[in-house]
């Protein structure tokens, strides 16, 4: 009872979020980011991203990562029905002249890709988390998610890189 | 095997002693690589500027307690194959650990085109003009855009780790390389081209991943010639893709500024300014030498670097090259009817093709409306049966010749030869010129 309650607080928070007045793009990510998602949304050393809908896990890459590849101008995206271990490279973005493998942050098979992306790469940049998702895999070892970060130990990271 | 070593030890100070990468040093024993990265067994450690073989290739000579300046090596390619470089950058990219160790590898190649990871080879390569001069295309690893090789140009590939990547500050060493030893005034211009009085005489691009790298070219004493012609393809208007477009720039040889000057001594000075640097980039003068390893020759074969056929086979293969290209369309319309008798103006017949994984996924013939009676059936029939027969065929520039042949029954030859698909001989091309 008491987690249900949880998560009815969670989902209210975001309601009123999305209810009230968004001033700035900047922080409504963030805070959707902080508020929202942050029990789901998990992270590899990488940059990648992954949320996690029954069996099935969308992927996409972090902020930090579209912010320093650049203007993304091509997605290659795995096809659908190939199957991949975790870390595999599984496909690349192209930014200024770079070819940025993507990793796939979990094993399972790529049950559809976001063919939005392909044909607008921009998309990553400009919606990361949401529009600029890049594929969908159907897990195989649901155990790897224990082994990725999340977000607040994402942001450890990112933060412990940038002190290096 | 026996252990090949090579020793040459030189001052090195400058282009007077090039360094020939002629075959008569290899390195290491057959074990050396097989032991691969990581086995930091610190044997020797090497001072002073040396071409010294050993039998650990990359054994760290120090580690990172003893020192936290990663040490910088100067490889140099002794094989003139794309594909064997291709594959040699490949291999060292995958196995080398650069935490404490920067590599240089310096490469040249036999005259072939090399397209960016995301490119169509049709819309940037003249493919039927290469083929015919059996200059192979190869789509490279990195992103960006296509550029023509030969003997005349100067391939630089630095490896890092995936944070330590800055291709700002390796071009930089190249300007300060061609300024210490050639008085040429080279500039990095925003897109990270290598400019030189507007000129640019270089091209950059990059593979981010576990490691790093980026590569570019230098044009030293490249046929331009033949670069014009190879990367103008006359096919713009007809494909319609989303693939990575190259920048099309003029350029030129360092030669131009220096006729002293040959790739071997911009090879030795680009190698000497990266010794001098540190692992940031900057110029850390001639002592910054005697902390580095110096230059390496590098025998790429399969013996040395395991796994590395594998590589350079795939690399060769149709399904890289060509299996790759992000899927396009080819639209082209072909006017009939004109100069006939009775008919009551021009019309368009319409080819489109749409080509997945370099293969034709679905072909289809427009005709224009109520004007059917142009194409006598007969040759439409031919038509039809050749592009039904397309599908799942691989794409090539000359089905649309051989459709254009039966359009209008004539043969291939006579097509191509008022097409686009030209030979080289007849190619003449401004001094300044485009490539990617």
């Amino acid at each position: 009872m008491v987690l249900i309650n949880r998560v009815f607080s969670t989902l209210l928070k975001c309601q009123q979020f999305r209810q009230g007045v968004v001033s700035s793009l900047n922080i409504a990510r963030l805070s959707t980011t902080s508020t929202c998602f942050s029990a789901a949304k998990k992270f590899t050393d990488k940059h990648e991203w992954v949320v996690i809908d029954g069996k099935v896990g969308t992927v996409g890459i972090s902020h930090y990562a579209q912010d320093s590849l650049g203007d993304i101008v091509y997605a290659q995206l795995p096809d659908v029905g190939t199957d991949f271990s975790i870390m595999d490279e599984c496909g690349a973005l192209e930014s200024v002249k770079a070819a940025s493998e993507l990793y796939c942050p979990l094993s399972g098979k790529v049950t559809e890709k976001n063919t939005a992306v392909e044909n607008t790469p921009a998309l990553i940049n400009q919606s990361c988390y949401e529009k600029g998702w890049l594929f969908k895999l159907e897990l195989t070892k649901p155990e790897e998610l224990n082994g990725l970060m999340d977000e607040p130990a994402y942001e450890k990271f990112l933060k412990a890189q940038h002190e290096e | 095997m026996q252990a090949v070593l090579g020793k040459v030890v030189g001052t090195f100070r400058g282009v007077g002693a090039p360094l020939k990468a002629s075959g008569s040093i290899l390195l290491g024993n057959g074990s050396g690589l097989a032991s691969a990265a990581g086995s930091a067994t610190s044997s020797r450690v090497w001072h002073g500027f040396a071409i010294i073989g050993t039998n650990r290739f990359y054994a760290t000579t120090r580690t990172a307690s003893d020192n936290k300046e990663p040490e910088k090596s100067v490889f140099i390619s002794q094989s003139t194959d794309i594909h064997t470089n291709l594959a040699l950058e490949d291999w060292i990219y995958r196995n080398f650990n650069f935490e404490n160790h920067r590599v240089l590898l310096l490469w040249r190649n036999d005259p072939c085109v090399v397209i960016g990871r995301h490119q169509n080879p049709w819309t940037e390569v003249d493919v039927s003009l290469a083929e015919e001069a059996k200059l192979p295309v190869v789509r490279r690893n990195s992103g960006g855009g296509c550029v023509y090789h030969d003997q005349g140009n100067l391939n630089c590939t630095f490896f890092t780790p995936r944070d330590g990547y800055d291709r700002k500050s390796n071009l930089e060493i190249i300007c300060r390389a061609l300024k210490r030893q050639f008085d040429i005034d080279a500039d990095v211009s925003p897109r990270l081209d290598v400019n030189v009085q507007g000129y640019k005489i270089s091209g950059t691009a990059a593979k981010l991943g576990k490691n790093a790298y980026h590569h570019c070219t230098l044009l030293v004493d490249a046929d331009i010639k033949k670069l014009s012609a190879l990367l103008n393809p006359d096919v713009d208007e007809k494909i319609e893709s989303k693939a990575t477009k190259s920048i099309k720039s003029p350029v030129k040889n360092l030669k131009s500024q220096d006729p002293t000057i040959s790739v071997d001594k911009v090879l030795s000075s680009v190698g000497y300014e990266f010794l001098r640097s540190d692992s940031t980039g900057n110029d850390g003068g001639e002592k910054q030498i005697q902390h580095q390893r110096g230059f390496q020759m590098v025998n790429p074969t399969n013996e040395w670097f395991p796994g590395l056929e594998k590589i350079r086979s795939d690399l060769k293969g149709w399904e890289w090259n060509y299996g790759k290209t992000p899927d396009f369309s080819v639209d082209q319309s072909y006017p009939i009817g004109l100069g006939r008798a009775n008919q009551d103006g021009a019309a368009n017949i319409d080819l489109h093709l749409r080509i997945v994984k370099g293969r034709i996924e679905n072909s289809q013939l427009r005709l224009p409306f109520g004007k059917e009676q142009l194409v006598d059936s007969n040759t439409l029939a031919d038509l039809y049966a050749f592009i039904n027969a397309l599908k799942d065929r691989p794409f090539r520039m000359d089905i649309l010749a051989t459709f254009e042949g039966l359009l209008f029954k004539k043969s291939t030859q006579e097509v191509s030869a008022t097409s686009s698909s030209r030979s080289l001989r007849d190619i003449r091309v401004a001094e300044s010129l485009l490539i990617a």
